[in-house]
């Protein structure tokens, strides 16, 4: 694919919003925050076809269609003049750092394998929401090029339709109004600890589970399935401290990053996100499950509303608009980030779950795809990112980890074995450890 | 469809061991069918890294700028006689810290005597565009540089084979009280004209209970166990 020459008043560019200012910052030699989206259709995928669709489905979303630029002051967004990224077969390792001088500039990945679709996507681009939105289109684009009669609606945008001015709005900066800001007093927290696995290779476990199941499940308790699975996570790393048997327990806590778009009328595809933080102290005493559900539950439903979601916005949009930030320059505002990433930015939590919820689409596209999963890039630290998605009645759950030890995953798992939900496993274990291991 | 008799949940088919806990899968109904194709490819992609020398160029650069501008406004405005100072810090700065990213493999003893030979030179300065009033740079500056660096040679040496911790404490132990004596002596010879030793004597002191302390823990197996109980950390 060669580089078209674009006159650069016709290069349209986006500020980056407040969320995807971090990440350039954040990224290291072996380590960036990237997530996958897979579609594991019923015919075996070809390349051809994938690019074509790709090219095709990046008219509809303009702000895919972008590499990443260094201004003097902030990095900003630029239209990419290759106009589609590289189609490379799929790999053991999922979730590699990015670069922005290489894949063509773009910030996002497209792998196939056999009867796989993959893309994983550089968190600066877009969050969950977006990217699902624009997957579901791409493979939707892409079994209309197989000769499948597929609608638009749902997940699926309609390609030949304008994209419309809220997709590429910033939002932070739109709804942003609070005076308030959110404290973010956050404890550091136990952490999973052991040897880790070669630099650039992660282990991604995916446990399937019918969504009725953990449905009723959640329920018995009275909370929601992003709330019950949370809580199932928090109680392993919770039970995984006690059996260290450690002198000094310390906090026990989870992340659970939530679409801002429902409470503000967002349709933007960029970034619209923030991240709530609930943590434990097993210096209180020892918790139950039960207890465990219940706190988290009363949390998330406490904090989750449009005031406080304001506050922490504002929280965050004001060391972005203070005036001193604004003038230093981009390189050393990268590496205060960095810095300030490794020193404290996991050490306050456990682990992560993001759980985009239930990724619809037309009913006559439903009969082409076999299973959806949405992976979690690697933590720098942490041995659990965990990401979840539900597609025709089916809750994958993926954990990715960077320690060669599955003991989180196996906890996990069995952990809802135990609690009456049918698993059904699948890793990249095999393929990472090299054979039968 | 197999099940792990262990964790009890359902596993790909054709999957040898359970990813979770490693358990063998055997399936006799299974162990007919045709091979299945893995979740996964089998090849793994490692990006290439940053080679060093892209940091060495990108530091040097950092490095060089304010430099730079510090001599144009020097020799412009200032005409400061401090700025070879500085400028010369930076150089050794340099030498010694992003010097040894260009080796593939440094060699360590060539490398303590570049960053020796930098410090001199530095040191040097000082004497050359400064006050060097009595000596102070042979009779102080060179003796305790140079018994620094003979100290680090044969730590070079001797750490070639892998050595316990004990011992290591006990090395540095004696290095420490070699070098407030060398010190404590230039110091004495250079002021005073006198070969007094006192404070030495007293950091000696502390260093060989010390480094007796660290002999037993090395020889006795029960103490080691004891102080690992006792101090923790």
């Amino acid at each position: 694919m060669e580089k078209r020459k674009i006159p650069l008043r016709q290069r349209t560019w986006y500020k980056l919003d407040n969320a995807a200012k971090v990440f350039p910052g954040q990224d290291s030699s072996s380590w960036s925050n990237v997530y996958r989206l897979s579609a594991t259709l019923t015919e075996t995928v070809d390349s051809g076809l994938l690019e074509k669709a790709i090219e095709i489905t990046l008219k509809r979303f303009p702000t895919f269609d972008v590499r990443m630029r260094n201004g003097f002051f902030w990095h900003y967004l630029e239209k990419n003049p290759y106009g589609v990224p590289p189609i490379m077969e799929d790999i053991a390792n999922p979730c590699t750092r990015f670069r922005m001088k290489e894949n063509r500039g773009y910030l996002f990945k497209v792998y196939y394998y056999e009867k796989r679709i993959s893309v994983e996507f550089y968190h600066s681009l877009t969050d969950g929401y977006g990217a699902s939105r624009f997957f579901m289109t791409l493979v939707a684009v892409y079994l209309r090029l197989t000769g499948k009669d597929i609608p638009s609606g749902e997940s699926v945008f309609d390609v030949n339709e304008k994209p419309r001015p809220g997709e590429s709005e910033d939002s932070y900066s739109k709804v942003c109004n609070s005076k308030a800001k959110a404290k973010r007093l956050q404890k550091f927290t136990y952490r999973f600890k052991g040897k880790r696995l070669p630099k650039h290779v992660v282990n991604v476990t995916t446990g399937y589970m019918p969504v009725s199941v953990i449905k009723e499940k959640a329920a018995e308790h009275g909370v929601t399935v992003t709330e019950y699975l949370a809580a199932v996570l928090l109680w392993v790393m919770y039970n995984l401290q006690k059996q260290e048997k450690k002198n000094k327990e310390k906090h026990v806590g989870i992340q659970i990053p939530v679409n801002a778009r429902g409470f503000f009328g967002s349709e933007t595809l960029r970034n619209f996100m923030l991240c709530y933080s609930f943590q434990i102290d097993p210096k209180m005493g020892e918790y139950t499950f039960p207890e465990i559900v219940k706190q988290l539950s009363l949390y998330l439903r406490f904090i989750n509303n449009e005031k406080e979601l304001q506050a922490m916005m504002n929280g965050n949009m004001g060391i972005e608009k203070n005036p001193l930030m604004k003038i230093i320059p981009s390189f050393v505002k990268d590496f205060g980030v960095s810095m300030v990433y490794k020193v404290a930015g996991e050490k306050a939590t456990s682990c992560l779950i993001s759980n985009v919820g239930i990724i619809k689409t037309p009913k006559e596209m439903e009969q082409y795809i076999e299973k959806l999963v949405l992976v979690m890039g690697p933590a720098m630290i942490n041995g659990a990112r965990c990401g979840s998605l539900s597609y025709k009645g089916t809750l994958a759950f993926t954990i990715s980890n960077i320690y060669e030890s599955t003991k989180i995953q196996k906890e996990f798992f069995t952990t809802l074995v135990k609690f009456g939900i049918p698993v059904k496993i699948e890793s990249n274990k095999n393929a990472i450890m090299g054979g039968d291991r | 469809m197999s099940y792990c008799v262990n964790c009890g949940v359902e596993l790909e088919k054709g999957c040898p061991s359970c990813p979770l806990c490693d358990t063998p899968v055997i399936n006799p109904r299974e162990m007919k069918t045709e091979a299945v194709k893995p979740v996964y490819p089998e090849n793994l992609s490692i990006p290439k890294s940053l080679s060093k020398k892209y940091w060495v160029f990108v530091f040097s650069l950092v490095m060089l700028i304010p430099n730079l501008v510090l001599i144009i406004l020097n020799s412009l405005v200032f005409d400061s006689g401090v700025v070879k100072y500085i400028v010369g810090g930076f150089v050794v700065a340099w030498i010694w810290f992003l010097f040894p990213l260009l080796w593939k493999k440094p060699i360590p003893v060539i490398l303590l005597a570049i960053d020796a030979l930098a410090l001199l030179s530095y040191l040097d300065m000082f004497k050359i565009y400064g006050d060097d009033a009595g000596g102070w740079f042979n009779s102080i500056v060179l003796p305790v540089v140079i018994s620094l660096w003979a100290i680090c040679n044969l730590f070079i040496f001797w750490l070639r084979k892998p050595r316990s911790k004990s011992l290591i404490s006990i090395a540095v132990l004696g290095s420490i009280s070699v070098m407030s004596f060398v010190i404590e002596i230039c110091m004495n010879m250079f002021y005073n004209g006198k070969l007094q030793i006192v404070i030495s004597l007293a950091v000696t002191a502390c260093c060989v209970s010390l480094m007796i302390f660290f002999a037993f823990l090395e020889k006795s197996k029960r103490l080691k166990a004891w102080a690992e109980r006792k101090f923790f950390m």
